[in-house]
């Protein structure tokens, strides 16, 4: 698992955050409704995914584990996830209101996003090395990325489609999910480790 | 004297969804005995049971519904025919009752019934049940083409759908009634076909009865397969890449083009998306 | 054309059962003419009765001689209800004197055709369409549009279609002229190979499949290789396009003298001795169909036109206009009577649409009212053929469903307040004369 081209298979495929391991689905399910919000979500994990692994990464190795706080890991990461959290709003929110708009409370829910959380400390539990870190940050975003946009993809063809009553909008998100992810395990599971 | 004023065209052509879809079904009535033949007269309980829970599950559900029922159009038999094929000949006969309820209720209905499904309901039904009932769905054999007999009748075949890859020839037929269009059928076969032989793989064991089911029926199902033409031959090229990728990891080419298919209908509205034809009044400003 | 002496006129099959003609004032996609007879006075065969005097408008002439009882509104049958002029037939056959003009030079040709009023059946007046301004290189006669070709294209009519065409060619400044044939179509090849021998500047460009008159950008980008916009015309990649009709006509106004009063039509269908029957503008279909021997059984449906794009018929009573080709009757077992399901995703209507776009996709987008995606699917560049909802096997509605969609997308440009600002000014009526989409709707009168 230390080779960067095994942490690109599972990073992407084999342990994708979202249908594999289930992290991180508020916002999958809430922003893909359209492809443009999605697209922007998508951009704005992965910006804070890379920043987060990086900094995450230099505090722990730097700053906890030299002075022994290693129990203070979760509440400085959480910290750190949501500084870069701000400072993307801040950004996003100057430079593309309509995005800022439409991506709506689900912007600064990536704080406590779990995806994120969870990218930072497996970086922590796997041991990996400062490039490993970011190079992992970096291919759960992709991760990401990917599923986001056929998840948008097929929310939009679902719009002229017959969905019942009781079934429109977000159980229907759900039931797309569940096939998704039995499709995702199914076939990536082949790929040894 | 009462005219009938409708809208144009006031010609239009014989086929319907019910004659699409009887004509698939007759084009795989020849596999199934085929599979009587080699397996024996317990298939037949197997494929019965399994059309039947089909068509009692929608009859149920379009009544509960208070809607019109829609069996004679001939979807629920097709769904439940092409999930018996899929299954190994030794399962008890419980678990095609269960796989064409989910596929049938969960995967057609509940997603809006005909034309609607994002998945196609017979290989969610196969998947559903390979992943809650991984010993009963074990198979005994895999299929491997090694006389050209075989592809006439293969004996050492695991599931019902692999007994006869020439038997499915009636997918020709398809495409030239139009049922089928030609691109995703031949884009799928030749990229496995010239994928594997690339990479070096044994054609004998890639060449199955699964890959022609997959070739002509799954794969250009209507509901799950781009609407644009280049968007077909990019659906069809990226199935047979990803059928090459899991065979070759898994050595197992029958489920390799059953999950391929399954995933690829998640990404085919994402290629629907992004081949949209330039109109050909579309003038350079 | 002065009024003097009777004269007879050509031969036709509908006569004995005619006792009244109904001539609309509008019949074509222009603007409606104003009535230059009132109620009461005699008419001559060939006499002006209506016109307008605008490039849009096209004079109407009176095709039987007679009295003029009411001047009111009668069923049409693209209109649904149009003002019409309505002729008592006296049984003469006295007509105005007809002067044709052998050796017209090309203003006289162009003064001719818009006197005459003929309408090509694409809806617009040939006049208008040599009167773009453009630079025309070819001019095309549409060979392929099925109705057309039975009614006018007969073998005696041959030469009158050449000669037709050459004044055309003489009258647009076009040097080549061309047949469009389909390939399948031997009959008409043959026909054609004979007698085009001796000319050098006039041949045939067979094509794969039909263009109906509503197709023509589409084969003046088959012919070109230039791609015309939807809101374009084939003149804008410098190419002419009328029917055998229009040729037919164009010859006998400007040889002969003879206005627009002879139309030829197909029956088809349901009636006792279908063929194509020579009658005059104005006569009922109802007689037109007397005169095939009648109805087989009781009619389900009469369509005019083409039996893909055509218009249904509430009545038999409508006349027959100058852009009439064919008349189609339905029994009642032919009707279609399905109901449409939903839409599968199947893609045949993908696969047989000539413009290129996504027919299924679009119908079902304006089903739930999303214009702005129908506008983005590019739905206006609809050539309106039918062929998408022809062979959808869920019987949907696709053809309609994607007009509806265009109206629409119109209508939403349509309403708007005026205002007037720095660079904005009402009333000068400069939209008019270069539009072809429908200018006569939003023609601002009297300002």
């Amino acid at each position: 698992m230390d080779n960067l081209f095994a942490i690109a298979i599972n990073g992407i495929f084999v342990k994708n955050f979202l249908l594999v391991q289930f992290l991180g689905l508020c916002s999958f399910l809430g922003v893909s409704k359209e492809t443009k919000s999605a697209a922007g979500m998508s951009a704005a994990v992965m910006f804070v995914m890379i920043l987060a692994s990086t900094a995450a990464f230099l505090i722990f190795t730097y700053l906890l584990q030299p002075l022994g706080l290693t129990f203070l890991t979760t509440i400085s990461f959480i910290i750190i996830i949501a500084a870069l959290v701000q400072l993307v709003e801040f950004i996003i929110r100057k430079h593309s209101p309509p995005l800022y708009r439409s991506l709506g409370i689900y912007l600064p829910l990536i704080t406590t996003n779990c995806a994120i959380l969870g990218v930072v400390v497996l970086n922590v539990r796997l041991e990996y090395g400062f490039l490993q870190s970011v190079f992992y940050g970096f291919t759960a975003g992709i991760g990401y990325t990917m599923v986001m946009l056929l998840m948008s993809a097929i929310r939009e063809r679902v719009n002229v489609l017959d969905v019942p009553a009781s079934v429109q909008g977000l159980p229907h998100a759900f039931f797309i999910t569940t096939l998704l992810s039995m499709a995702f395990v199914n076939f990536f599971g082949v790929i040894p480790t | 004297m009462k005219l009938a004023v409708s809208v144009p065209p006031h010609i239009k052509l014989d086929d319907t969804i019910a004659s699409i879809n009887w004509t698939k079904i007759a084009v795989l009535i020849p596999v199934c005995m085929v599979s009587i033949y080699v397996f024996g007269i317990d298939v037949l309980s197997i494929l019965l049971i399994s059309v039947f829970s089909a068509l009692i599950t929608e009859a149920a559900i379009q009544k509960l519904q208070n809607q019109e029922l829609t069996i004679k159009d001939g979807d629920a038999v097709l769904i439940g025919l092409i999930l018996g094929l899929l299954l190994p000949p030794t399962v008890p006969l419980w678990i095609p009752v269960m796989g064409a309820f989910f596929a049938v209720a969960l995967v057609k209905h509940a997603f809006g019934g005909l034309g609607s499904t994002l998945f196609n309901p017979a290989i969610a039904g196969l998947v559903f049940l390979n992943m809650s009932w991984t010993v009963l769905m074990g198979v005994d054999s895999v299929p491997h083409l090694g006389q050209y007999s075989d592809i006439m009748l293969e004996l050492g075949a695991g599931r019902l759908i692999e007994v006869s890859p020439f038997a499915l020839i009636g997918g020709l037929y398809l495409i030239h009634k139009k049922y089928i269009e030609w691109r995703i059928p031949l884009t799928y076969l030749l990229t496995t076909i010239v994928l594997a032989v690339l990479i070096g793989e044994d054609l004998s064991y890639v060449f199955t009865g699964m890959l022609m089911l997959g070739v002509f029926i799954l794969a250009a199902d209507p509901a799950t397969s781009p609407i644009t033409k280049n968007g077909r031959i990019i659906y069809g090229i990226f199935c047979g890449i990803l059928t090459v990728l899991y065979g070759y990891f898994s050595y197992n080419y029958g489920l390799a083009v059953i999950f391929t298919i399954f995933f690829a209908n998640a990404v085919s509205p994402f290629i629907e998306k992004n081949t949209y034809p330039k109109p050909v009044d579309e003038v350079m400003a | 054309m002065t009024e003097e002496v009777i004269e007879e006129n050509a031969q036709e099959d509908v006569q004995e059962s005619r006792s009244q003609v109904v001539i609309p004032l509008l019949q074509h996609k222009g603007v409606i003419c104003e009535p230059l007879v009132s109620v009461g006075d005699t008419v001559k065969i060939g006499q002006k009765i209506g016109s307008f005097d605008n490039d849009l408008g096209a004079p109407v002439h009176a095709s039987v001689s007679g009295e003029v009882i009411a001047l009111e509104e009668r069923p049409h049958p693209i209109c649904s209800k149009m003002h019409s002029v309505v002729i008592e037939y006296d049984g003469t056959q006295e007509a105005i004197r007809f002067k044709g003009n052998r050796s017209a030079n090309k203003d006289e040709i162009l003064e001719t055709l818009k006197e005459s009023g003929i309408i090509d059946l694409d809806g617009n007046s040939v006049y208008f369409k040599l009167n773009t301004g453009k630079i025309i290189d070819s001019i095309l006669i549409n060979l392929t549009d099925a109705g057309d070709l039975s009614s006018n294209f007969t073998p005696e009519n041959i030469p009158q279609i050449i000669s037709g065409l050459k004044i055309l060619l003489k009258a647009s400044g076009a040097s080549r002229g061309a047949f469009v044939v389909k390939k399948d179509d031997g009959q008409t090849n043959s026909a054609l190979k004979g007698k085009l021998g001796g000319e050098d500047d006039i041949d045939l460009f067979p094509v794969k499949r039909g263009y109906s008159s509503t197709m023509l950008n589409l084969l003046a980008y088959e012919m070109t290789g230039m791609r015309v916009s939807n809101i374009g015309i084939p003149a804008d990649v410098g190419v002419l396009i009328f029917s055998a009709y229009s040729a037919l006509a164009v010859s006998e106004a400007v040889l002969e003298g003879i206005p627009p009063i002879n139309i030829n039509v197909t029956v088809s269908g349901a009636v006792k001795q279908p063929g194509v029957k020579r009658s005059v503008v104005g006569t009922s279909f109802r007689e037109v169909i007397e005169s095939c021997g009648g109805y087989v059984g009781k009619p389900g449906k009469i369509i005019v036109n083409d039996i893909i794009t055509g218009i249904a018929q509430f009545t038999d009573e409508v006349p027959v206009t100058k852009a009439t080709t064919q008349i189609i009757v339905q029994s009642e077992d032919e009707v279609l009577r399905d109901k449409p399901g939903p839409c599968l995703h199947c893609a045949r209507c993908v696969d047989v649409c000539p413009a290129n776009i996504l027919p299924g996709l679009i119908a079902s987008q304006s089903d739930i009212g999303r214009y702005d995606e129908c506008e983005k699917l590019h739905a206006n560049s609809c050539i309106e053929c039918g062929l998408c909802s022809m062979v959808c096997p869920s019987k949907r509605h696709l053809l309609q469903l994607i007009r509806y969609s265009k109206h629409a997308l119109l209508r939403s440009f349509m309403i708007r307040e005026e205002k007037e600002s720095s660079n904005l000014k009402l009333g000068c009526a400069s939209c008019q004369s270069p539009c072809h989409m429908g200018a006569p709707m939003i023609f601002v009168e009297g300002k």
